[in-house]
């Protein structure tokens, strides 16, 4: 028997904040996480904006937590600290459960140091880098799904235990796989969501190479404009974010409190390039249609996405044709709302599903959509309602978060209000 | 709803075909190589089981899209490649690209990175020793890093190729990084399935490329004290589909096992759950294939009931340990044995053995170093 899953604790560690209200406030006033950047100790590197985390407001909003980690990579400790935080706002801390973990991480932190410990005064050495193997990077040392595992032991964790690899959908990935399991009664409760950072000088060079950031010096902070005509690229952030998830019925038997309730997830492939998505959104539209399958409801029935909407040239027309194919039927495309949490917080990379699925889930709650900022003049390929600038209450029945990733890897959430007397059955 | 499974193909240091490997297995002729790369001084194994890289023949590519990948992301694509051409099911027509998924394990890209020219470029460079304010200077890296290193970098890119090579819309996932992202991999295809998202899903796993930080990996779990584990190169597929075949998934569990001392007796209570999951009790097995530490799987096995005679097989040490494709190459062993009637018995303590065997259910084990255990039954269907 399917059963309903329901979200019971939010957890978000980023520019914008350390605890979800915090971030959801920030969203909802509008605020950007975006501020001058640079990698390293590096001054004239072309990409000059980014979304970094605050260490020092890090350390200090985790004290006595942060400390006791082990040695991990810089975005699997915001990670941690999110996974905690979900976990204390689900009320589960210490609790004796059976729980699962899905995480989604992108590709272990490259940073100039760990190879450098091959440097010697006669050149590179592989006897020097073994002799100092012991300082190379935990995640390189062990594995990509140390931030998994950190978190399964800190949760006493039985279930299963997933780290997802599919690039910017990793953390979308991460919260379907959990609502399927426990919707289809492998496991009751569920932490999922994800932890990434790309701001180090190899990694943000390897991505500017491939012109994804954007390095538009004439917008200031104000560069990330998802379907905005003078869009030009990404904005590198970094961050964890989680949810819980659990069966209905299992968080009734405890009280807890329901944020929201997951309807459906869908997933597909663009089939098309490595190096850029379909221009038609064929794929994005499959993941879209995917979900609404996997919900059991109408295209019509949706009133609200969180798009994908990474401010690249090439995502933003290919995502919105792909929303005006879904919801073509009584041109419902026109109806709806279309925010770009992106815009203001940037590009979690492999951890962006996590964040745009809890604003999606607050939007659902408390029937408001969160702004897409920097929208002033929208690109004639981009002819959504996609809410600029301010945040707008509005009736949500049912709201969708999409997340696509490099090399055409699409996930999509639908997540609805949490209404206690609903009746809703699985019709997927 | 019953999920069926057929073989794919395997790339590994013995064959590209499964009954070629199972020969060379029998014969005891898997062939090793020297080490490709340097070792720390304390490398056990002057050899081991590197499979060559495909090129861009093999796997059907323009040569500029190699810049893009690693030596795991064409070996997998070469593996792909193999399916397509055994199993007639990936092309069939009637089956819509939008319901083809593909479902992979795949390690992190571990080649060094920065890469080692650029260390040497450095060197040359720089007054010596280099400092990591020199190589994080804006004109050295973007003079010397590759320009498509955030491309071959980022595992996932994998999927991209198989997906655009072969026309896979479908549901996806990928996993990483260790055995049990492989099974993983299978069970979220198998749901793919059930949940009529996908007709059918292609499965595969890679290993890493065998590379001096897969060393360091090594020395940091432990594996370099394992006798068997040999790092190999391979990589491996399975076709899952609703499609009536020989043989189906029956049954699964997975859980994490964070405390080694209980090992033993989760990893016993995990196989009956995917028993109990298939309708089967221990007593039904006919064969099992584990996936990790042998000593600690015919103790779980013990545990849960299993007599003593029930045929057991470690591949890993006759194979090596090609990480998250040594699940897969398993199942096809599975699959192969279940459809000869054959099966092989072996283990770190007992030399291989080859024989008939009336064969219905199998067991196969995987294990992430982690913790992460995961349990798969494969079952002959009697009406076919």
């Amino acid at each position: 028997m399917s059963q309903r899953v329901v979200v019971t604790g939010l957890g978000v560690v980023g520019r914008l904040g350390f605890h979800w209200r915090d971030f959801w406030k920030a969203l909802l006033a509008g605020e950007s996480a975006v501020v001058p950047w640079q990698p390293g100790a590096i001054s004239d590197f072309p990409v000059r904006y980014a979304a970094p985390v605050d260490d020092a407001a890090f350390t200090a909003a985790f004290a006595g937590l942060v400390e006791s980690l082990p040695p991990m990579e810089r975005r699997s400790r915001f990670g941690a600290m999110a996974a905690y935080a979900a976990m204390h706002d689900a009320g589960l801390i210490d609790k004796d459960l059976r729980l699962g973990v899905a995480v989604g991480s992108g590709i272990p932190e490259r940073d100039t140091a760990d190879m450098l410990l091959a440097m010697t005064d006669a050149g590179p050495s592989w006897d020097a880098f073994y002799a100092r193997r012991a300082q190379l990077n935990p995640a390189l040392r062990g594995g990509n799904d140390q931030l998994a595992a950190v978190i399964a032991r800190q949760f006493k964790a039985r279930g299963p235990v997933q780290n997802f690899s599919t690039a910017c959908a990793g953390a979308a990935h991460a919260i379907g796989s959990s609502f399927r399991m426990i919707r289809n009664g492998e496991i009751n409760c569920m932490i999922a969501g994800g932890a990434d950072s790309v701001l180090s000088p190899m990694t943000i060079t390897g991505l500017h190479l491939l012109g994804a950031p954007s390095v538009n010096e004439d917008l200031g902070d104000k560069l990330c404009r998802p379907f905005d005509e003078a869009r030009s690229g990404f904005i590198a952030a970094e961050g964890g974010a989680f949810v819980v998830l659990e069966s209905l019925d299992h968080a009734r038997t405890r009280n807890a409190t329901i944020y929201g309730e997951v309807l459906g997830f869908g997933s597909s492939m663009d089939a098309y390039r490595v190096t850029a998505p379909h221009p038609e959104g064929r794929g994005a539209a499959q993941s879209m249609e995917n979900a609404l399958r996997d919900a059991g409801i109408a295209p019509g029935d949706i009133d609200y996405i969180n798009a994908h909407g990474t401010s690249t040239p090439l995502n933003d027309p290919a995502e919105t044709m792909a929303i005006k194919h879904v919801f073509a039927a009584g041109d419902h495309y026109r109806k709806l709302a279309v925010s770009a949490t992106k815009s203001q917080i940037g590009h979690w990379i492999a951890a962006a599903g996590a964040p745009e699925f809890i604003a999606t889930l607050l939007a659902a709650r408390d029937g408001i959509a969160p702004p897409t900022l920097n929208l002033e003049n929208p690109d004639p390929a981009c002819d959504l309602d996609y809410v600029p600038l301010q945040a707008r209450p509005m009736k949500i029945g049912a709201a969708l978060s999409n997340s696509f990733g490099f090399g055409g890897l699409n996930a999509s959430l639908i997540v609805k209000p949490y209404i206690k007397e609903d009746a809703h059955e699985y019709h997927g | 709803m019953k999920v069926f499974i057929e073989p794919g193909a395997v790339v590994c240091a013995a064959a590209t075909r499964v009954d070629l490997l199972w020969q060379s297995l029998v014969d005891g002729t898997v062939p090793k190589e020297p080490l490709p790369c340097p070792a720390y001084d304390t490398w056990p194994w002057p050899e081991v089981y590197a499979t060559p890289e495909p090129g861009a023949l093999e796997l059907g590519v323009d040569r500029k899209v190699l810049r893009t990948m690693e030596k795991q992301a064409k070996l997998a694509l070469y593996g792909a490649c193999l399916s397509a051409d055994a199993r007639a099911s990936l092309q069939d027509k009637h089956i819509s690209p939008a319901r083809r998924g593909l479902y992979l394990a795949i390690p992190t890209v571990d080649e060094s990175v920065p890469p080692w020219t650029l260390l040497e470029t450095l060197h040359e460079e720089s007054a010596q020793p280099a400092q990591p304010a020199e190589l994080n200077s804006t004109e050295f890296l973007l003079r010397e890093i590759p320009a498509f290193f955030g491309l071959s970098t980022l595992n996932s890119n994998t999927c991209a190729h198989i997906s655009a090579r072969f026309g896979l819309m479908g549901a996806m996932g990928a996993y990483s990084p260790f055995a049990d992202a492989a099974f993983q991999a299978l069970i979220d295809a198998v749901e793919s399935i059930r949940n009529g998202e996908n007709h059918l899903a292609l499965v595969g796993a890679v290993s890493p490329k065998i590379n001096p930080q897969l060393l360091v990996q090594y020395n940091y779990w432990g594996w370099d004290q394992k006798a068997t584990r040999i790092p190999a190169e391979a990589s491996a597929f399975a076709v899952v589909g609703a499609q009536p075949r020989a043989t189906s998934v029956s049954g699964f569990a997975r859980g994490f096992i964070a405390d080694p001392a209980q090992a033993i007796s989760q990893r016993a209570a995990l196989l009956q759950q995917a028993l109990g999951n298939a309708g089967l009790t221990v007593s039904d097995l006919d064969w099992f294939i584990a996936g990790e530490d042998d000593l600690v799987e015919s103790a779980a096995l013990v545990l849960a009931g299993a007599c003593a005679s029930l045929p057991f097989l470690f591949s890993e040490a006759f194979l090596g340990y090609a990480g998250a494709a040594n699940p897969l190459l398993n199942l096809n062993l599975a699959l192969a044995g279940v459809q000869q009637q054959m099966l092989l018995e072996g283990d770190s303590r007992q030399p291989l053995q080859c024989y008939s065997r009336s064969l219905r259910h199998v067991a196969l084990s995987a294990a992430g170093p982690e913790g992460q255990y995961i349990v798969v039954i494969i079952s002959r269907e009697e009406a076919l």
